[in-house]
């Protein structure tokens, strides 16, 4: 039901004209004073207000005002004892919807309120229209934002190019991957660009059409392996055939190219290392064919002994490069269990002890009561023990000794072993767990190893977030330290 | 052709012994090095009249280097060094000089691979001392 308000000194309108408007529907208030008229039509929702022009506390037209200012939705007419031009210019300006002069008649006040709804209608739907109008500016203000913020946030560099070679959006990766200091949109790009990226570019941008195809190239930006990128091009398609410009992705690809080439020099390594006892094998067999080369029993002897030897630290290199290749994938699901790394020691100990009798070595094992538990795979950690021991054991002098010690410090399990072998020399130190590395003197040349070991060890023991580490003293001995966290339920 | 004395520079002990048996069969006196340092200071001691040095020592290089070094004395420029190697292109490091840069400081009179045919590397030997008259 549409409520009216009306505002006048005196009551406005006869008694059958209220009674007719109450039956068309309308709820009518009155008020004699425009400071409450004011308060009431802020405080309702009136649909429509009528103020006399010339009230006794205020000017109709200042109530007018200050109604419009709050309630800019509401119908408002002025109603004048004394109509004037003027005053009805000014009232249309300041919103008033009609000037109506009085005596007020039944009809002349339906026409004016027909009209004042339909102009409510307006503009109320023009309110509504600009409502959404801005809701959708700001819905796409904040889009556009997510969209820069996305962009700029990716490690990846993303160009834009028009068709005419401008550049029309970048960000901030764009910069860091191509190493450039700054880039202006609309400037055109393809020059900027190092030239086997502005080559792969201009070929899109002067593609006859559209093409679903990318490409790809690899290129160095800064060189000695500081910057290597992958520029990735494609069109941005526009209606069917046509395409409006190309996008470029430049992504980082250093780390991943460093990584390669360590593969292909482990790689490398690995045929080399394969290669050298296949060599020794077959030169020790020629030898033994050569009619020419005329050898003793014993050297023939010492011969077939020796491949079998190279042949056998063949098969060695092969079981630990399987090792090495197995423990990667392995860390993923293994069985881990809860070990009594004492145990473990000494049953790896007994497996070498035809080894170490035969050198005479002494071999003292030190622990301490209530050895706290370890959460591991059984067979890697009797790995790193036999590994570490058999080494204890040949690279040890004759009646030499091995002392392997047990004890818990700082929330790590710490196994120590150290021999009174030969020792490591200072250049050779910081090569120990390389892979391949094997000190080479008069000591090592008897001694046969893959020089993979300790790298296994040094594998195994990082896997478990462990810790490892050696003092050595050339001549003296060697001493490995290795911590393994301690399990606690 | 005058060769007598030959330096063999390897640090696989199987193989300085093979290489040693067969050059001596040819008649050949061989003194053998099991390091690159080694090798330098017997070259120097004995004056050989060919090297014969393998390429991968105590470093990937270590055969180049000393190559280097002979070549850099008196003695060195006027006999033939012949690098010995097991990993070839194959194995992905990158043995051949293959621009002129690598080529004149190299300077090795020839690359052979392992195991030595005593045939092939005579040959190597002559050609230098052809070039050389």
């Amino acid at each position: 039901m549409a409520s009216i308000l009306i505002i006048d000194n005196e009551y406005p309108i006869r008694k059958d004209i209220y009674t007719f408007l109450t039956r068309d529907g309308y709820d009518i208030r009155t008020t004699l004073n425009g400071a409450e008229g004011i308060q009431l039509a802020i405080s309702n929702d009136f649909e429509f207000v009528m103020i006399e022009q010339e009230l006794s506390d205020h000017d109709g037209l200042k109530v007018l005002k200050s109604i419009k200012k709050v309630k800019p939705e509401t119908v408002c007419f002025i109603i004048a004892s004394n109509p004037c031009y003027e005053v009805a210019v000014e009232a249309a300006n300041l919103g008033a919807c009609s000037y109506v002069p009085k005596p007020l008649s039944y009809e002349g006040l339906s026409f004016h309120l027909a009209k004042g709804t339909k102009h409510r209608q307006l503009f109320i739907e023009a309110r509504d229209l600009r409502r959404e109008r801005y809701n959708n500016l700001v819905e796409l203000s904040r889009e556009k934002s997510m969209f820069r913020t996305v962009l700029n946030s990716i490690n990846g560099g993303v160009l834009v190019i028009n068709s005419d070679g401008a550049l029309v959006y970048f960000n901030n990766a764009s910069l860091v991957n191509l190493n450039l200091e700054n880039l202006e949109p609309g400037e055109q790009i393809l020059k900027r660009l190092p030239p086997q990226i502005a080559k792969q570019a201009t070929e899109y941008i002067l593609a006859e059409k559209y093409t679903s195809k990318i490409s790809e190239i690899e290129l160095e930006i800064i060189p000695k392996n500081k910057l290597y990128v992958q520029s990735v091009c494609s069109h941005i398609p526009r209606n069917s055939l046509g395409f409006s410009g190309v996008v470029l992705v430049i992504r980082n690809i250093t780390k991943k190219r460093e990584l390669e080439q360590v593969k292909s020099q482990f790689v490398s390594m690995v045929a080399h290392e394969l290669k050298s006892p296949l060599v020794a094998v077959e030169g020790f067999l020629q030898i033994l064919q050569n009619s020419e080369i005329k050898l003793s029993d014993e050297k023939k002897e010492d011969f077939l002994k020796r491949s079998y030897e190279r042949v056998k630290s063949l098969f060695q290199l092969v079981n630990d490069l399987l090792d090495i290749s197995r423990m990667d994938k392995k860390e993923k699901y293994r069985e881990l269990e809860e070990i009594n790394f004492l145990e473990v020691v000494q049953s790896t100990v007994n497996l070498f002890e035809l080894e170490y009798k035969k050198k005479n070595i002494l071999v003292k094992i030190e622990d301490e009561p209530n050895l706290p538990i370890i959460k591991a795979e059984r067979l890697e950690i009797s790995r790193v023990i036999s590994n570490l021991f058999s080494n204890a054991i040949k690279y040890n002098k004759h009646d030499g000794e091995i002392i392997i010690s047990l004890f818990s410090k700082d929330n790590y399990l710490n196994f120590t072993i150290s021999d009174s072998g030969i020792g490591i020399k200072e250049v050779d130190k910081p090569k120990v767990f390389q892979e391949f590395f094997r000190a080479l003197n008069k000591q090592t040349r008897n001694v046969s190893g893959t020089g993979l070991g300790l790298t296994i060890v040094k594998r195994i023991v990082e896997s478990y977030h462990g810790k490892i580490h050696f003092e050595s003293e050339y001549g003296i001995g060697t001493k490995f330290i290795v911590k393994f966290p301690i399990f606690r339920n | 052709m005058n060769i007598k004395k030959i330096l063999l520079v390897d640090d696989d002990f199987d193989l300085i012994e093979q290489n040693k048996l067969i050059l001596e069969s040819k008649g050949f006196e061989v003194i053998t090095a099991e390091s690159a340092e080694k090798g330098f200071r017997l070259f120097e001691k004995e004056l050989p009249d060919a090297c014969v040095v393998d390429l991968i020592m105590e470093h990937h290089d270590s055969g180049f280097i000393l190559c280097y070094k002979i070549k850099k004395t008196e003695h060195g420029k006027k006999i033939p060094v012949i690098i010995l190697t097991s990993a070839t292109y194959e194995t992905g490091f990158k043995f051949s000089a293959s621009t002129n840069e690598e080529k004149s400081w190299i300077k090795s009179d020839g690359i052979l691979n392992k195991p030595i045919v005593v045939e092939e590397l005579i040959s190597k030997f002559e050609s230098f001392y052809n070039r050389e008259q």
